[in-house]
């Protein structure tokens, strides 16, 4: 039983960050940290306490990393991040300097933290491989629409391709990532969760100078 | 209305201790008159806006809002722990009258008086348990604060209208509201048992006495409460989920978020008592309605707790970035408030793993999915019932929700062999209670005593004072 819950809950929880993500409604940047929250809650229950523990660390990293976003355009709507980046374009090509390479720490703090979670979820070569993937792409698109913004800024292919690349370019980094951190050693996880921690607060920090 | 809904709990009280007195088998008659209480208590949260004024009473939303909350909470202990007797009912009858009184009353003698005798009531709840010492001297301590916060400070201004304190007095008054809802009830999880009652309403009363008094956000204040709550959340999980730790992990944050957001202090206020109640009820489940349990101390959505972080993070947020406040506590508190997300989260997970065992209590099972519920229909709808801020909208849409169950229901139900949770579930909850020392015990009980009864002098001596001068 324990597992079927855990299921609804993981799914209800990409249907909530998703509807957010792809702008079926408008909220503050929250309820998307909200729906990954679902998803670790539902993590949790078939996992043991240390992993859950770990993917805990990496939601909290994962949610700074989109909160520089939102410090950086002084905006908590999501709906408005999406806006803004639609007309002056990607948060991490957006100028001044410091406040891009700010976008770029948060972007790689955030990617971090994505990998470490998808790694203590449970083990996707046992079972509910397309859940786990479904997880992915939910994370790969919060990144990519925080951080490069919504796939369309009016008809323009080359645009809608290229956010299609990097959506697949997050994806299948942020899997091979979390293979890599679950097969090779426990504290590598550890580490790539406190690296993505300090991208974040640097980041911030950044953004909260300029 | 009015009447009703304040006096209501006292004529609850009356009905358990003419059954007290007369009856020789009780338990269905405690359960009935619970649930009326509780159903009480629901309508007093839902109607707290639109209550008129009554005799010494004023309209005043918020803090109705939250004793009503606090009083239903309770309730819901007593109902689904009758076995105990009548004398919980009577006990929590009274508090839950004088707690919404308290909370109402527009003179300060009045609001005195009956704050007295709602931390009277939840002494003599705590009184039930088996450990008392630690938390008769917390309950004392909270009533003296407020004595001197209200009481002399209105005394001071040459009034009798409840006033809101300043300088000292609002620091103390500060100080009983945190020790009241926040840290406090740290001590208070000693006696939890027979007495598990006075929890929420000793929190309840917390946050009233903050909404009573106003002001602005405190950003310092709410800074160091999370600090502090993310402390205690570390404790709680190395511990492996010891009642008391949890508890006051729980009861932290939420002082924390009030103290971060005024305009939602009541779902904050909500989620807080929903929470404690849920971690009172634990030790008697033995581990079976983890689920429900864990949900609520997640402070995933929809619960309204996660709707009281929105708020306080919203607030905080727009603050950090206002160019006209150059508070770095600000800051802080927005950048806290992520982490104590994923606290709850990893919390809620370790009370959703906890080992069963056979011996539980059905009806403590029931009622920790009724606080489910609650939180769950706080979360959604409490918006149409009372004021919040304009962001907590954004975290109800009609059809997200629905949507989000929908969808997990039919693929949870359609995948085959789900993987199981793993093999070993965490051991089974331990209160946690502390041994004191004999002389420890004995002296914190004369000091809450001689707390206790210079706070009922003060109040009788105010009250004096009021009639000479026919301060009605």
């Amino acid at each position: 039983m324990t597992g079927r819950i855990s299921i609804a809950v993981r799914v209800a929880g990409i249907v909530v960050a998703g509807g957010y993500l792809l702008g079926l409604t408008e909220g503050p940047l929250m309820m998307v940290v909200g729906g990954f929250a679902l998803m670790t809650f539902g993590r949790g229950l078939v996992v043991e306490r240390s992993h859950e523990a770990l993917a805990g660390a990496a939601l909290a990293v994962m949610a700074a990393a989109l909160g520089v976003v939102a410090l950086r355009w002084g905006t908590f709507d999501l709906s408005e991040i999406r806006g803004v980046q639609g007309v002056l374009g990607p948060t991490l090509a957006v100028g001044p300097e410091q406040l891009a390479t700010a976008a770029g720490a948060a972007a790689a703090g955030g990617m971090a933290a994505l990998i470490v979670w998808l790694g203590e979820a449970p083990d996707p070569a046992v079972d509910h491989r397309w859940l786990w993937l479904f997880e992915a792409a939910c994370g790969a698109l919060a990144l990519v629409t925080v951080f490069w913004g919504p796939a369309w800024r009016g008809f323009d292919l080359v645009d809608i391709a290229v956010w299609a690349a990097a959506l697949a370019f997050t994806a299948a980094f942020g899997v091979a990532g979390s293979f890599l951190v679950r097969r090779v050693h426990r504290g590598l996880a550890w580490s790539a969760c406190a690296a993505g921690a300090l991208a974040s607060v640097t980041a911030a920090a950044l953004v909260a100078i300029s | 209305m009015a009447p009703v809904l304040y006096l209501g709990h006292g004529a609850l009280a009356l009905a358990a201790t003419f059954l007290y007195l007369f009856a020789t088998r009780t338990r269905r008659a405690v359960r009935f008159i619970a649930l009326l209480g509780c159903a009480l208590g629901i309508a007093l949260v839902v109607g707290a806006d639109d209550i008129g004024m009554w005799r010494t009473t004023t309209p005043s939303g918020a803090p109705g809002a939250i004793a009503g909350a606090a009083a239903g909470a309770a309730w819901l202990i007593v109902a689904v722990r009758p076995g105990a007797g009548p004398r919980p009912a009577i006990v929590t009858g009274v508090a839950g009258s004088a707690l919404a009184l308290f909370a109402t009353s527009l003179w300060i003698v009045p609001t005195l008086l009956f704050g007295a005798c709602a931390l009277m009531a939840i002494a003599a709840l705590v009184s039930l348990g088996a450990v008392r010492s630690l938390a008769w001297f917390s309950v004392a301590g909270v009533g003296a604060a407020i004595v001197v916060s209200l009481g002399f400070a209105a005394w001071d201004a040459h009034g009798w209208g409840a006033i809101e304190p300043e300088g000292l007095y609002r620091g103390l008054a500060y100080g009983a509201a945190i020790a009241a809802a926040g840290i406090l009830p740290l001590l208070v999880w000693q006696a939890v048992g027979v007495g598990s009652g006075a929890v929420p309403l000793l929190a309840g009363c917390g946050f009233v006495l903050l909404a009573r008094i106003g002001g602005d956000p405190d950003p310092r204040i709410a800074a160091g409460l999370l600090i502090l709550a993310l402390a205690l959340a570390a404790g709680a999980w190395i511990s492996r989920l010891t009642i008391v730790a949890v508890g006051a992990w729980s009861s932290a944050t939420f002082a924390a978020l009030a103290f971060a957001t005024r305009d939602a202090i009541v779902i904050t206020a909500i989620a807080a008592v929903v929470a404690v109640a849920a971690i009172a009820l634990w030790p008697y489940s033995r581990g079976r309605g983890r689920l429900s349990r864990g949900l609520i101390l997640s402070f995933a959505p929809p619960t309204v707790a996660f709707a009281a972080v929105v708020a306080a993070e919203a607030r905080a947020f727009s603050q950090a970035t206002s160019a006209a406040s150059s508070d770095g506590a600000w800051a802080a508190v927005a950048a806290l408030l992520p982490l104590v997300l994923a606290a709850g989260v990893i919390i809620g997970c370790g009370a959703a793993r906890t080992g069963e065992s056979d011996d539980f209590e059905p009806e403590v099972v029931l009622g920790t999915w009724g606080l489910l519920v609650a939180a769950v229909v706080g979360g959604a709808f409490l918006q149409a019932v009372v004021t919040v801020p304009p962001v907590v909208a954004h975290t109800s849409v009609p059809f997200v929700y629905p949507l989000a169950l929908v969808a997990g229901i039919v693929v949870a139900v359609r995948t085959p062999s789900p993987v199981e949770a793993a093999a070993s579930t965490d051991a089974p909850v331990a209160i946690g209670v502390l041994a004191l020392p004999k002389w420890l015990d004995r002296t914190l009980t004369v000091v809450a005593a001689v707390l206790g009864v210079g706070a009922v002098a003060a109040v009788g001596w105010l009250t004096l004072e009021g009639l000479s001068v026919g301060f009605l």
